[in-house]
């Protein structure tokens, strides 16, 4: 009986050991990538790749929205947003139309177009939930082959997840604008459900707690036989 | 002539049916491979879980929860760590959601509260099959330590943006968001090798 209590310990020891194994490996991956974005040009890289991707994605949005995605640069962009990257600049061809015809009435030979500005975080709405992903996967127990696997359907997962956040963003300021652009919709119960989702999809938190699930949903869990016998589940 | 009229007209059903059985397979085939990922305890606790964070987060977002729940909690928080610090001969002022001086202050906002990790802790303990008793156990040691960690959080916060201001922002997103997701599946981990070990033993 000694002898089986001694077992026991021995394999309850090694399940705390493995854990912190992991553990250790998930903050260090994770201070590695946290570091080389802010000493490296990651940061950057990740900026240029939301730009690109909304500018790809929604140049030309719904009928008739016309939004860009870039740099800040104007000083007074940067004081009103401070903590961003991205400026996402909203026009669209009605709204230009209508004030090409109100110049042509008013024989003005040049008219101003007021576009919607907002911004976006790129880091916040990517990077680190990448740098999280990635910390995720290298720390969970599967074999490499399965990880890489995992790795590449996550971006894909990351990448669509970024899509759907910037698609309701857009629609809710279109449609919070209604009266300049004409695109979208104004139908109030559309907006709340737009605004509902964007509040819950915008939040950090609930980026990581995705991850974390699609991570755990797809991973090879014949891999997890060294934590076997804490995660048995008897019905 | 009949006899080839005959073949044609049984031709044609057979054709049908090597389509129909095709296509049986095929959805039968998912349908087996939807099973067999249910199949494993893990993805349907997973899935489980996953669609009852759902539900939260659905209700988390509205304007009642904000202004019932996530604010008086916040208040109370800012409250409880304002006490704290006075207690440790910090002169602080506390006002509504925020602490702070003349100098700096913080305010304490939606997810600065914890309530999505205790989200976490309290839908991935009442997924997992054990028994209530182990799930009270499991909920009060686990709440406590959540809200213990948010007054560290807290605190810290405020040391950091009072002697480190550069840091805060790293500090603030970037490394207790994390600690935040990882310390509540660190708690349920030890939950469940406690629950193991009182089997065995």
């Amino acid at each position: 009986m000694g002898g089986v209590d001694q077992q026991t310990k021995n394999c309850l020891i090694m399940k705390s050991n493995w854990m912190l194994k992991r553990l250790l490996i998930f903050v260090g991956v994770y201070f590695l990538v946290l570091i080389l974005a802010n000493f490296t040009g990651l940061k950057k890289g990740i900026q240029s790749h939301v730009k690109s991707l909304g500018n790809t994605a929604f140049a030309d949005y719904k009928n008739g929205g016309l939004v860009s995605f870039s740099d800040i640069t104007e000083k007074e962009d940067k004081a009103l947003f401070k903590s961003d990257d991205v400026l996402v600049t909203l026009k669209s061809k009605q709204q230009i139309e209508r004030i090409k015809k109100k110049a042509k009435l008013e024989k003005k030979k040049s008219a101003f177009i007021y576009p919607t500005k907002f911004a976006v975080n790129s880091w916040l709405s990517l990077g680190m939930l990448l740098a999280f992903f990635l910390a995720l996967v290298v720390a969970l127990p599967a074999n490499w082959k399965n990880k890489l696997a995992l790795f590449i359907s996550g971006i894909l997962f990351l990448e669509l997840f970024v899509y759907f956040k910037l698609w309701i963003t857009l629609g809710l300021q279109y449609g919070r604008n209604y009266n300049k652009f004409e695109v979208g919709s104004n139908s109030e119960s559309v907006l709340f459900v737009l605004n509902h989702v964007y509040n819950i999809i915008n939040f950090p938190y609930f980026g990581f707690l995705l991850m974390l699930i699609f991570s755990l949903l797809f991973v090879d869990k014949t891999a997890f036989s060294k934590v076997k016998e804490s995660l048995i589940i008897k019905k | 002539m009949k006899n080839k009229k005959k073949q044609l007209s049984k031709k044609k059903p057979a054709v049908k049916t090597i389509e129909s059985s095709s296509k049986q397979s095929f959805f039968s085939s998912i349908k087996a491979k939807i099973t067999h990922f249910f199949s494993h305890p893990l993805n349907a606790i997973i899935f489980k879980f996953s669609a009852l964070m759902a539900v939260f987060y659905m209700i988390w977002a509205t304007q009642f929860f904000q202004e019932n729940v996530i604010q008086p909690v916040t208040s109370l928080y800012a409250k409880a760590t304002g006490f704290v610090l006075q207690l440790a001969q910090f002169p602080v002022m506390i006002m509504n959601d925020s602490i702070g001086d003349m100098n700096f202050a913080i305010s304490i906002k939606t997810g600065c509260d914890g309530i999505e990790g205790m989200a976490i802790l309290l839908f991935a303990i009442l997924v997992y099959p054990t028994t209530w008793s182990n799930r009270i156990k499991g909920l009060a040691i686990g709440f406590a330590c959540l809200v213990f960690l948010n007054f560290i959080r807290i605190i810290s916060l405020y040391f950091i943006g009072v002697h480190i201001p550069s840091l805060f922002d790293i500090m603030h997103v970037n490394i207790w968001q994390i600690i935040f997701i990882i310390v509540p599946l660190v708690i349920i981990y030890q939950w469940v090798v406690w629950i193991n070990k009182q089997k065995i033993a």
